[in-house]
């Protein structure tokens, strides 16, 4: 039996770009994701609601052709491992399967940044991208005593569409520092190339002022309940306030996701505007792992038309290793892919530097490890201890050994880290992730022993 | 709090209480559409939590899903009849026997 | 130590259990257990349980049919690693030590009166020096004298999320942390330095695990890990003092948590007199070094 040639993780604009246009070229394609359906975050749920403008009607032209490609695809498929000789390990319905291919595209997109305040590990506080998800899959709309706080495009579109929905938001606190206006004008002329990104924004915040949503430039928020949120406390330009509350979402940016690209142990970048880590492609993708390639904003922030763009060109690149075209009609095709991607990544500076993330100074009583309660001032006593890089933290404070394998807490604690230690923060050990970069039943894993 | 119109016509039950859900919500979402927003205490101090990133990332969204614990309630799909009991610490292995 | 530090180590000393799966672990076990009573010092109180007894000390856990015994070791127990080594740095600071973490290490030199140690462009003087570098001894002990071989031999861990208290007794390859995570392992890989988890292992580990447990088949691992044992020629600790360079010592073990009482009682003290212990004459690199006839 012939080895499949690619297997994609992820479903949203990236993948989903890549698999139609590897089976245009011939390609034998293996499509897994977690979800239920296609469409990763930002297309979530894409199939079964209402297009609601030109970006939603593309999206589900998208998935349509998806659909109409031939792609052999699993869904609700939780991929937990790839090793370097192309085998890929998921889990679905409970048991393990593996299967060896050519090529791995790992596109699995962007996570939200963690923003910790104190009492964020209250019930009834989550994230904009989490009411994001109960919007779109279960219409679930903000009423009553519902805030939003942080900053990002991702909570002024929320937002937006909470109250196209018939929300009510009882008010917005802008955490960011003030002044990114002016940061951002240095690259105005980027995003002069792709105004619309400006124009919605603009357009959002409009809607939120028209419909009376207290939009507050605050600082020092807590978070504060007995078993659940009851109230937020803030200080804004008057003073401290505080404001009974019964759900809290908190937005700080999004970064890409890199719990598989860093189990498999390939370089990463560190981009400084987005202040994040990123793994390192080339022109095609192709990272520092033979055989692994990486599309989408798993591979740095540029959105979703970047992505479904990074997602082709990448499937050309693999098309082209694997002799289903020559390089020339390889680079005449992604000519144009590339200049359309480049149009809509003119505009990240422009908006990294409007956007920039926040970098709050904590309290120690802050909880940073929500899986293991380790708090700032535990992490702090450990650089004290002589603790230099968050790989180590674990060694000291647990932090970063619970189930979520360090996704709602790395970045903050190489913060807090580097903060104490007096270093640039990308200087600081990040973790050291290993698969299964999912949980799996031992059942499961040890139902793969000896076949 | 996060409301929707109608209610669903599924039942599930959460520490023995009737909650309604539609067909295709994930248990979290259904908690959440209730006002229930809390599923487990932590095991390592016995703090109330519940869902966060609704995403399957934090999971701080366990609960015990019909006798099964340590199921992460945002990725998991409702189904008529189901039972959902708050996660009291550490899972036991042994709750299902 | 936890008085010191402040802060607990966890250590429980209640025994350890090596589990036989099948009539024929069960009998290489036994067999075992005869030839260390046979040894002159015995064996410490080792012996054999038979399932029944075996049930009857862990009430919580429901072996997997295959379990016909175990060996038990009344002197054995664990630790928690990680709280003994938050402990040592806690208490070495309390005693007025300096750590310098991060300091790559260019030299090591001895001089009039003692040592100089370079790193980093900055020079450190000393009275005496152990290099105790894990892996990296074998470069500095050589500067000072000492030929102390030692080679990578890496240990995959399987981590389950955390789970109500079932087995009060560590296992070999097999323990609850004080956590409630349970904690499966191990391979031993010579020569190998990458810390890094295959699948095909980690799967071996945990069909093993689940024959003696098969209720953890329903266990979720959270976790794997993988690190690298510094493994001397015959798997003892190596001591070794340095005959050119009186004052200059090294010690490397793949057990530092198991010996830290000892290193820290007779090693210290002999060390800060100047020469090794009698109890540690014979684990001296000589031991791998040719004998002249």
């Amino acid at each position: 039996m012939t080895m499949t040639d690619l297997a994609i993780i992820g479903a949203g604009p990236a993948g989903l770009s890549a698999a139609i246009e590897a089976r245009r070229h011939g390609l034998s394609v293996l499509l897994l994701d977690e979800n239920a359906a296609p469409g990763g975050r930002i297309w979530q749920a894409i199939e079964t609601r209402a297009a609601k403008d030109g970006d939603d009607r593309a999206a589900q032209a998208t998935v349509a052709a998806f659909r109409a490609s031939g792609t052999r695809a699993a869904f609700g498929a939780t991929v937990w491992c790839v090793e370097p000789d192309g085998s890929v390990f998921w889990s679905k319905d409970g048991s393990a399967r593996v299967e060896r291919v050519s090529r791995v595209l790992v596109a699995t997109g962007a996570t939200e940044r963690p923003l910790p305040i104190p009492g964020w590990t209250l019930p009834g506080v989550m994230t904009v991208g989490a009411a994001q998800i109960l919007l779109k899959t279960a219409g679930l709309v903000p009423q009553g005593k519902v805030w939003l706080a942080g900053q990002g495009p991702l909570l002024l579109l929320f937002a937006a569409q909470a109250l196209a929905a018939e929300g009510r938001i009882a008010g917005v606190l802008d955490l960011s520092a003030p002044g990114a206006w002016r940061g951002a004008m240095a690259h105005l002329g980027g995003m002069l190339r792709s105004p619309s990104y400006l124009g919605r924004g603009l357009l959002w915040r409009r809607k939120l002022m028209k419909a009376g949503v207290p939009w507050i430039r605050a600082r020092d928020l807590r978070a504060e309940g007995e078993e659940r949120l009851a109230r937020i406390r803030f200080t804004d330009v008057h003073g401290e306030r505080a404001e009974p509350a019964d759900t809290l979402l908190l937005h700080d940016g999004v970064m890409p996701s890199v719990q598989i690209t860093r189990a498999l142990g390939m370089a990463h970048d560190w981009n400084a505007a987005q202040r994040a880590w990123a793994p390192r492609l080339d022109a095609w993708g192709r990272t520092s792992v033979a055989n692994v390639v990486v599309a989408g904003d798993g591979g740095g922030i540029g959105g979703a038309q970047a992505a479904a763009l990074s997602g082709r060109i990448a499937a050309l690149g693999i098309a082209a290793e694997l002799g289903r075209m020559t390089q020339e009609a390889r680079d005449a095709a992604a000519a144009p892919l590339r200049r359309e991607r480049a149009a809509h990544l003119a505009v990240r500076p422009f908006l990294d530097a409007l956007f920039a993330p926040l970098v709050p100074a904590l309290a120690d009583d802050t909880i940073v490890c929500r899986c293991e309660e380790v708090t700032a001032g535990g992490v702090r006593d450990a650089v004290a201890l002589g603790c230099l890089g968050a790989n180590q933290m674990k060694a000291f404070t647990r932090a970063g050994m619970g189930p979520c394998q360090g996704r709602m807490c790395g970045p903050t604690v190489c913060e807090v880290i580097a903060a104490a230690r007096g270093v640039p923060v990308e200087t600081v050990d990040p973790y050291r992730l290993r698969f299964p970069t999912k949980p799996l039943t031992l059942g499961e894993l040890a139902a793969l022993h000896a076949g | 709090m996060l409301a929707r119109p109608e209610a669903g016509t599924l039942t599930i039950y959460f520490d023995g209480a009737a909650v309604k859900a539609r067909p295709g919500d994930s248990v979290a979402a259904a908690l959440v559409a209730a006002g229930i927003v809390a599923t487990r205490t932590t095991p390592v101090r016995g703090t109330a939590r519940g869902p966060f990133c609704m995403m399957g990332a934090c999971f701080d969204c366990l609960a015990v899903v019909d006798g099964r614990g340590g199921v992460q309630t945002c990725l998991t799909q409702v189904r008529d009849g189901m039972r959902i009991e708050t996660q009291h610490g550490a899972r036991d292995l042994h709750d299902h026997d | 130590m936890g008085r010191a530090a402040g802060v607990g180590i966890g250590y429980r000393g209640e025994g350890g259990l090596v589990f036989c799966l099948g009539e024929a672990e069960l009998t290489d076990r036994t067999a075992l257990v005869a030839r260390l009573h046979n040894q002159p010092g015995g064996a410490g109180g080792v012996r054999m349980l038979d399932r029944a007894a075996l049930e009857r000390m862990m009430p919580h856990a429901r072996l997997g049919p295959e379990v016909l015994g175990a060996s038990l070791a009344p002197e054995d127990g664990h630790v928690a690693p990680l709280l003994l080594l938050r402990g040592l740095h806690a208490a070495f600071h309390a005693a007025g030590g300096t750590h310098l973490p991060g300091a790559a290490i260019d030299e090591v030199q001895a001089e009039e009166g003692g040592f100089a140690i370079r790193c980093d462009a900055a020079r450190i003087d000393a009275r005496r020096v152990v290099v105790a570098c894990g892996l990296g001894t074998s470069r500095l002990a050589a500067m000072l004298g000492m030929d102390v071989p030692v080679h990578p031999v890496r240990g995959q861990n399987i981590v389950t999320e955390r789970l109500a208290p079932m087995l009060p007794l560590p296992a070999s390859a097999l323990r609850q942390t004080a956590e409630g995570a349970i904690q499966i392992g191990v391979t031993y890989e010579e020569g190998q330095d990458a810390p890094v988890t295959s699948v095909r292992d980690l799967a071996r580990m945990a069909a093993r695990a689940t024959r003696v447990l098969p209720v953890l088949k329903q266990a979720r691992m959270v976790r794997s890990w993988a690190a690298v044992r510094p493994m001397t020629p015959d798997g003892y600790p190596i001591y070794a003092a340095s005959t050119a360079f009186p004052g200059a010592f090294a010690a490397v073990c793949h057990s530092g948590v198991t010996l830290s009482a000892a290193h820290r009682g007779p090693l210290a003290a002999g060390i800060l007199a100047g020469q090794l212990p009698e109890a540690v004459a014979s684990l001296g690199p000589g031991r791998f070094h040719a004998r002249t006839a």
